[in-house]
């Protein structure tokens, strides 16, 4: 199957590339923009490290294509931080310990992000239902809540 | 304790920023010039030989760049264990055996990943099937199809024996004959699997000069280099295994793969770079999963509930090869024997061989299961006797000074204190027992207590950690350590040493980690002894550095050594402000005036240090560990007697880790540790039929999820310190906790429904099929 | 994992969606949300060799309501348009909250409910509330159309009556009764999330003036090869005041009518308690 010219708007910036219409979101934003924070733990829909934002909205990157993803916005956990200041959520995960390995953080924080810029002061079960769909198999999740939780609350 | 300004505190973690911004590179973000995708062909049987192989149209294909079979290697076995009485039984490609569905046959290398899978396709295997069988206990039978021959040093009529550990003391019949109260039980573990979130993955690159680079996921560089370098024949300088972030491991990435030795064996046949990723379909199906294991246990108590007897039979199913099977069934008796004085013991473990896929250490590595039997059968017991729970097991716990039966000393256990102050913090009395008083109830509570022991670092290759501390010129700090961050915070805590000793921030430390070819040898991060062994020879380093540059201080200074102290990288008089050299000057006049002595600080340490080795894992023989670590955690459950659901509502974790390092970074890994136990006792269960895998994706294998999250709370039981200028002695906090939480769990169930489950996972049916056995009904 | 190579349309009509599917007779699969489609295709469960997207299609999003006809809802709606539209949340609250159990946050931005349904999991939540609430669903192809009971739809464990050219392009859910209300209950497989281990639906009418039950709809997934509709047990409510003991029995009688193929013993005795409780939250409701 040829590649096909596309042109992806990611982190605010236009990239016009050339790619064959399998190809996932995930696998050309890792590979052909090296933009590797979201990360395929399965591959199936499953787990949510491959969380990236389209117009907001947090989505499973290793099934979206692409191809379909032209003429919307995506965040990756690259674009987060602005001017080398970091996120008010990347601030809170180091410090309240929300990251161990570091494998489901960047797909954690992304849909975290998602969750506050639709409800600025979520419930605690309202944030732990929102992240239902990213797993985290170091941190039992505690100190996860407890960094949405602070900076939901402007803690800085 | 003299007042600490890093070690003991919160300190963010070192790699935070990298993480949290998507920065930080994981074995599978890893891209080199000229790279080639590998894909591993696996055998779908569990058990055949393997009559010929043709990979000629395989190697033929466009694309395709390099073919391997086991005919292309040397043939050189590997395994988790490798002594004189257990050598290496596994070859990193299948030679003329295959023994287990999923075992590695061929490997490709090729311009893509869909290259890579054509190619797999094409490779022509000939298979010869022989009979299977997939149960241990079958496995033992006479009539059993041999996997390999018993070990030939257990001279019992069993078959498939990869190893057997016995050990005992006192006489237990006598024991038993004299005991009030004699039980028997048999507890099932089932086989678990660690879904570490980022999935096995290995990039090799072989360059003209003869040297192998590998990056892998891993739980420590130095034993993945000796086992690349031996099984492909090159000697250990040849081969570098480097840092790489690593996405979780707990246990599953110790020993060797065979796709880390075929990326390595594919690259040295094409010389470029080749890297494989494992599908997490792969990773269920074929990657090492834990030990599953079963406990016979008989114990004999006074009529107060004093331990008289026990007499233990522990039968592990190591799959196909010997995997760390012979060294779980040596574990499963320390983790008997660490918690309870117990006069008269008798133990007995074996590992079998099954056509199952090798199975490997699990965070805990044979303690859950082993302290869910302990400890279901205590609590029984103590309602026999009525007396309650707390009570039976302070009759029963390990005091400060106990000396093991292996002359282990332990001088510094604090469980006692672990039981009284978890006990009181949950208010257990108050709230245990209460079953008679909810019945009617549609959701009942229940409480439970459980307790463990785990050993903090112990001997095996390679048996010490060493680390150097380098100054800069401008006065910056550069720590040079093998060990690796796993998720644990192993680079934060040694940071944390240097800055205490050195009196500068962590901001001043850059951290060199895990390369074998550039930082020192480190045991690795799976042994328990990151706190302990690796962070002392992290302190030893950092103050040789200082001793030096006070050594140089005290000269410019006109003061003695002892007067100095190091603060904001400067030295300075005690109690004499205005006299002080910063670091940058300190190291400038070493040099000029040292004989260019720029100020390299050296430290190792090895724990047991008057031993040779390891305990034996036969007789278990031997003193085992310098410290080890208590805990006494409480579960409170709430299950739905209509459903059988079970919801853990919260867990309560007394640990005597001797001193957190860092309480944040202890408090993470309580609360993961919880977490896993919730699945375990649970849930989680990998279910296979004749040596295939069911659950092959997250789907099919549940793990918690955020809405899973349990209340967790922390009592630290502080039983050592840090001093300056000596060795300390803190305790592993990474794997005890799972084991004392599924206990708990597994009690607090029985509190609240009284139906005593005895295999894992704790399913709702078991629950309702125990209360209909009882008679009870939900309303 | 890669998903394999496919050729790719993205049509801007229904007519040309259907040509393709006329013209690529069995070779081809229809793109909406691509949760299920992309799984199995990495799986290598299915294999097409022609993908066409839904998504350069207008108007397919919509939910369309009116208080005379009820809902009508197109193939792209995704579950959390479904959860937050507020005609849905008003007059078809559970239908609402069980699109709010459906996966995950992620899935339900991306997975819509006519895949959903068109996947035929046995486990599917969104099923069992459509049953009850007796759906239809229009499928079209190129030579013409036609429409029909959800309940007709699903034959098998991932089999429906979809023919390979045909697609549906509407779920039209007809208004409620006054005096109605449903409820859905359900256990999970395992932890928090993932398949549905048993689902019940109820939707009760209920006669203000002599509390007799004048509507009684179960509905059940993950309990058969295909969610189904327990008449049986629905036939035992119907007419009759809903006291414990009627109650009781409709939820006996439900578990009767069910075939689970796995974990068998625990499903049954899970959907005669999930009977109960979702006419129990049914009945809450009306009052």
């Amino acid at each position: 199957m040829k590649k096909q010219l596309i042109e992806l708007r990611v982190n605010g910036e236009s990239f016009e590339l050339a790619v064959e219409p399998q190809k996932t979101l995930l696998e050309v934003v890792r590979e052909d923009l090296g933009l590797t924070g979201a990360k395929e733990a399965c591959g199936t829909g499953e787990c949510g490290a491959c969380t990236v934002l389209i117009d907001g909205k947090p989505i499973l990157s290793c099934l979206t294509l692409a191809i379909e993803a032209q003429g919307k916005e995506i965040t990756t956990i690259e674009g987060l931080a602005k001017a080398g200041e970091l996120h008010p959520l990347q601030k809170a995960f180091i410090r309240y310990g929300a990251i161990q390995c570091g494998y489901c953080t960047s797909g954690m924080i992304l849909n975290a992000k998602s969750i506050l810029d639709e409800n600025p002061k979520p419930s605690r079960d309202e944030i732990l239902k929102g992240l239902e769909g990213n797993l985290c198999r170091c941190t039992g999740y505690n100190k996860i809540l407890e960094a949405v939780m602070a900076a939901s609350t402007g803690e800085d | 304790m003299e007042e600490l300004s890093y070690v003991g505190k919160s300190v963010p973690r070192k790699d935070g920023v990298e993480k949290a911004t998507g920065r930080a590179l994981y074995t599978v973000d890893m891209v080199l010039p000229g790279m080639l995708w590998g894909k591993i062909l696996r055998s779908p049987y569990p058990h055949a030989k393997i009559l010929r192989i043709d990979a000629s149209r395989a190697e033929r294909l466009p694309g395709v760049k390099a073919v391997i079979t086991g005919k292309d290697t040397l043939g050189i076995k590997h395994g988790f264990v490798e002594t004189p009485r257990y050598p290496p039984d596994q070859y990193p490609l299948a030679m003329d055996r295959v023994r287990y569905i999923g075992e590695e046959v061929a490997a490709v290398a090729a311009i893509d990943e869909y290259v890579a899978e054509e190619a797999l396709n094409l490779i022509q295997v000939d298979y010869e099937e022989l009979p299977a069988v997939f149960d241990p206990e079958e496995a033992m039978k006479p009539e059993a199809p041999e996997i390999h021959p018993s070990h030939p040093k257990v001279k019992e009529p069993y078959k498939n024996i990869g190893g057997k550990t016995e050990s005992g003391w006192g006489n237990v019949e006598k024991g038993f004959d004299e005991s009030y109260l004699v039980r028997e039980d048999r507890f099932e573990g089932q086989l678990r699997t660690h879904c570490y979130m980022e999935p096995q993955a290995t990039l090799a690159s072989f360059d003209l000069s003869g040297k192998l680079n590998v990056w892998t996921s891993s739980q420590g560089p130095f034993i993945k280099r000796a086992k690349l370098a031996t099984t492909l024949g090159l000697p250990f300088s040849n081969v570098r295994v480097l840092k790489a972030y690593v996405g979780g491991a707990y246990g599953g990435k110790i020993d060797l793969f065979s796709h880390e030795f075929c990326a390595s064996l594919l690259s040295i046949k094409v010389q470029r770079p080749v890297k494989i990723v494992c599908t997490r379909e792969e990773v269920f199906e074929s990657a090492r999963h834990g030990q599953p294991i079963f406990v016979e246990l008989k114990t004999g108590v006074k009529k107060d509930g004093t331990l008289v007897a026990q007499q233990i039979r522990v039968v592990n199913n190591s799959g196909a090869y010997r995997g760390s099977g012979v060294v779980v069934i040596f574990l499963c008796w320390g983790f008997v024997m660490l918690c309870y004085r117990i006069p008269n013991l008798k133990y007995k473990g074996y590992s079998i061989y099954t056509n199952n896929p090798v199975r490997a250490p699990q965070r805990g590595h044979g303690a859950p299961n082993l302290r869910f039997a302990v400890e279901s059968q205590m609590d029984t017991m103590a309602e026999e006797l009525g007396i309650d729970p707390v009570e039976i097991r302070l009759k029963n716990a390990r005091q400060k000074g106990d000396i093991l039966p292996n002359e282990d000393s332990v001088r510094n256990c604090g469980l006692v204190e672990c039981i009284e102050r978890a006990a009181e913090a949950t208010r257990f009395k108050e709230i245990y027992g209460k079953r008679k008083s909810q019945e009617g109830q549609r959701i009942r509570r229940g409480i439970g207590m459980g307790v463990s022991s785990y050993f903090s670092g112990s001997l095996i290759y390679p048996n010490t950690s060493a680390a150097i501390v380098k100054l800069n010129d401008d006065g910056t700090v550069s720590l040079l350590t093998g060990a690796l961050d796993i998720g644990q915070g192993a680079e934060t805590i040694l940071c944390q040493i240097v800055a205490e000793e050195l009196g500068v921030s962590m901001d001043d430390i850059r951290v060199v980690a895990a390369d074998t070819e550039t930082t020192p040898v480190d045991i690795g991060a799976w042994i328990s002894g990151g706190a302990y062994v690796s962070g002392n020879a992290v302190k030893m380093a950092a103050s040789d550095a200082r001793r030096q540059l006070f050594e140089v201080a005290a000269q410019e200074l006109e003061a003695n050594p002892e007067d100095l102290i190091a603060k904001n990288r400067e030295i300075s008089v005690k109690g004499i402000p205005g006299r002080s050299i910063s670091f940058t000057q300190a190291v400038a006049s070493s040099i000029s005036k040292r004989r260019g002595n720029p100020i390299i600080g050296q430290g190792h340490f090895r724990t047991m240090k008057d031993m040779p080795a390891h305990p034996s894992l036969a007789t278990t023989k031997g003193r085992w560990s310098d410290n080890y670590a208590f805990d006494a955690q409480v579960a409170e459950v709430d299950v739905d007697m209509e459903t059988g659901q079970v919801k853990l509502v919260k867990a309560t974790t007394a640990h005597d880790c001797g001193f957190p390092i860092n309480p944040l970074l202890v408090e993470g890994q309580i609360d993961g540790q919880v977490s896993m136990a919730q699945g375990h006792a649970l849930w989680e269960e990998v279910l296979m039929k004749e040596g295939k895998t069911l659950t092959t994706s997250f789907l099919d294998y549940k793990i918690p999820c955020a809405k899973d999250l349990v209340e967790s709370h922390y009592i630290d039981v502080i039983t050592e310190r840090y001093e300056k200028d000596t060795p300390y002695r803190t305790k592993e906090v990474g794997e005890g906790y799972v084991s004392g939480m599924v206990a708990a769990i597994a009690n607090a169930v029985y509190d609240a429904t009284g139906v005593r489950v005895k295999t894992f996972p704790i399913l709702p049916e078991k629950i309702l099929m125990g209360l209909k056995e009882k008679g009870d009904k939900p309303r | 994992m890669r998903i394999p190579r496919f050729e790719y349309f993205r049509p801007s009509s229904i007519d040309e969606v259907c040509s393709l599917l006329y013209k690529y007779r069995g070779e081809a699969k229809v793109l909406a949300g691509g949760t299920d489609l992309f799984v199995k295709m990495k799986k290598k469960e299915i294999l097409p060799k022609v993908v066409i997207s839904l998504n350069g299609i207008q108007k397919l999003d919509r939910i369309e309501c009116d208080e005379k006809d009820g809902l009508k809802i197109g193939p792209l709606v995704t579950h959390d348009a479904i959860v937050n539209h507020p005609f849905v949340r008003e007059k078809f609250d559970f239908l609402s909250e069980t699109c709010f159990k459906i996966g995950t946050r992620q899935v339900r931005n991306m997975g819509t409910l006519v895949g959903n349904l068109c996947n035929a999991s046995p486990s599917s939540d969104a099923s069992a509330p459509l049953l009850v609430l007796e759906t239809k669903l229009k499928l079209v192809h190129l030579y013409g159309e036609r429409t029909i009971p959800l309940q007709e739809f699903f034959i098998g464990p991932f089999q429906t009556v979809l023919d390979p050219q045909e697609i549906v392009v509407e779920v039209q859910i007809p208004k409620p009764a006054p005096h109605t209300a449903g409820s859905y209950q359900y256990l999970h497989k395992a932890s928090s999330v993932g398949e549905t281990l048993v689902g019940a639906a109820v939707l009760l009418t209920i006669d203000p003036r002599n509390s007799t039950c004048q509507e009684a709809r179960i509905g059940l997934s993950s309990v058969a090869s295909t969610p189904i509709r327990a008449k049986a047990a629905e036939r035992t409510l119907k007419g009759k005041r809903l006291e414990e003991k009627i109650i009781r029995e409709a939820a006996q009688v439900a578990m009767d009518e069910t075939q689970p193929r796995s974990r068998s013993l625990y499903r049954r005795e899970m959907t005669r308690v999930l009977v109960e409780r979702a006419i129990l939250r049914a009945m809450e409701k009306i009052r």
